[in-house]
Parts: C-alpha cells; sequence; structure tokens
C-alpha cells in the first residue's frame, strides 16, 4: 500500500483535467465534465499513473472506468487504496 | 548507411478493440460529415463544401504514396473516426486527420493514438513526430502534452509540437491496458 487517500485520487483528477478544487465527489462521473471526455481521460490515466508509481497503467480494467468511483474500486480492488 | 524511413499504406491494423482500414472512395461520404461538422472540423484544414472534392482527394490519396489515411472502426465494422499519417521528414512523420464520432467509446482516442504510434514507429520505423496543434485547440494540446509531446514554437495558426519513440515506449507503460498486444498489420 502507498499510503495514498481516496481525496488524493480525487485531487489528481481534478487537477489532471484542470477542474477547480472540489469540483469533483466520489459520485461525478465522465460524462458531467466537458474536460473529462476521450482526450481528457489520457491525462486522468497519467496522472494516476504517476500517483502510484507506475501501478496504473498496468490495470486493465481502468481501460472501463468512466466515474470516480468506479476509479476508486478498482484501484481498491488492486490494494492501492483503503 | 540506413536509408529514412518511408510512410506506407496498410489494408488493416488491428489492435485491441479498434481496427484502422485503409480509406477508399466509399467512405468520401463519412469523411465529409465528419469534416463538416460545424464543432469538429474548426480545427482542421479548411474542407470543400462539395463532396466531389472529398472523392477527388481520396481518389489522388490512392494512386500516390508517401502517407496513410485510415478509418478507424470498431470491432463489428462500425466507422468511428479518421487519422492520417503524413509527411516523413527524415526519420520524422506528421499525423493528423484525427476526428471521432461524437459517440465513439472514451477509450477510443487513446487505443487510436497508441495504434497509429505503434504502426510508425514499430513498423515503419519511424524515430521522431512533428505535430501542428491549432492553437485554439487546447484539449487537443493537453492530450499531445499527456502524450509527452514538446512544444517546441509556433505558426500563425498552430503550436509545434515534437515527439519520439522514447515518450512512445513511456506512454505505452502508462496505458499499456488500452493495447497490450502489439497491432497487427496487413499489408
Amino acid at each position: 500500500m502507498l499510503n495514498i487517500l481516496q481525496s488524493d485520487v480525487i485531487s489528481t483528477i481534478e487537477v489532471a483535467l484542470e477542474l477547480q478544487p472540489g469540483a469533483l465527489t466520489k459520485e461525478s462521473r465522465a460524462d458531467e465534465f466537458e474536460q473529462w471526455d476521450s482526450l481528457g481521460v489520457l491525462g486522468v490515466l497519467v496522472a494516476l499513473d504517476k500517483l502510484f508509481d507506475g501501478k496504473v497503467g498496468k490495470i486493465s480494467e481502468m481501460a472501463a472506468v468512466e466515474s470516480v468511483e468506479e476509479i476508486l474500486i478498482v484501484l481498491r480492488q488492486h490494494s492501492l487504496i483503503d | 548507411m540506413s536509408s529514412n524511413p518511408k510512410i506506407f499504406k496498410a489494408q488493416k491494423l488491428k489492435g485491441k478493440t479498434l481496427a484502422f482500414r485503409d480509406v477508399t472512395v466509399d467512405d468520401a461520404n463519412f469523411i465529409f460529415s465528419l469534416r463538416m461538422d460545424s464543432k469538429k472540423g474548426r480545427h482542421l484544414s479548411q474542407t470543400s463544401p462539395d463532396i466531389r472534392d472529398q472523392i477527388t482527394w481520396i481518389e489522388n490519396y490512392t494512386n500516390n504514396d508517401g502517407e496513410a489515411y485510415f478509418i478507424i472502426e470498431n470491432s463489428e465494422g462500425l466507422a468511428l473516426g479518421t487519422i492520417r499519417i503524413y509527411d516523413a521528414q527524415g526519420d520524422s512523420f506528421c499525423w493528423g486527420s484525427w476526428i471521432l464520432k461524437d459517440n465513439a467509446p472514451i477509450s477510443t482516442a487513446i487505443e487510436s493514438t497508441l495504434m497509429m504510434y505503434s504502426y510508425a514507429f514499430e513498423h515503419l520505423k519511424f524515430k521522431k513526430a512533428h505535430l501542428d496543434i491549432r492553437k485554439d485547440h487546447h484539449q487537443v494540446r493537453k492530450f499531445h502534452e499527456f502524450c509527452g509531446a514538446w512544444y517546441v514554437g509556433e505558426t500563425e495558426l498552430n503550436d509545434l509540437y515534437e515527439y519520439n519513440i522514447e515518450k512512445f515506449i513511456e506512454l505505452q507503460k502508462q496505458t499499456n491496458m488500452y493495447l497490450p498486444e502489439s497491432i497487427v498489420v496487413e499489408r
């Protein structure tokens, strides 16, 4: 475990998408944000991969996530967050 | 001394969920409709409002070497967009004409980019890419920066970026889930 909190994950996604701090919640979905489109998803992925020290790029389920909740679930399943 | 790489057309490239198919004149309507879309077309070079010009352009493309223009399809053969590799300069190439339909799956941008770079770097053996990105296309600029491209200058209309195979290898590691296997190329 890298001791990274759920709030760190959400902040990282906000920065990658150039959203205001607090713009995202656990319930936020990609289709609710213009920035989180098929181009924006790369930023989210690269930022999370850096946050988790290169471990996210190997998780096949990450290709299908379309919400903050789904990202958190996948990260939990892979023991990257509590 | 080895000669510079060249851009070859391919009948088909197969990725994980996508395939690229070489453009034919039968695709003129699809390409025309994408390029005439006011939202998508504003970041592209100007398109003639006459579809016959599109057909002529594709006929010329078909009869000439030096570029590869693909329809991006899903696994059922449904057209999702276009992508083009062109302008070989030494060991560098350019890519563009990248348009995706609004209802394309969210993964299409990343997988199609990885497939295109895989074809250019691993199969055609280019080492670098040069990119012209419209200054007003912030999302695309950010996308290229996340891929690892770096700013090298500007023209009146475009920001100029460069990219190389080392950055692509780094990107492949970060996005492995989108294209875990090598692409299959059908000449």
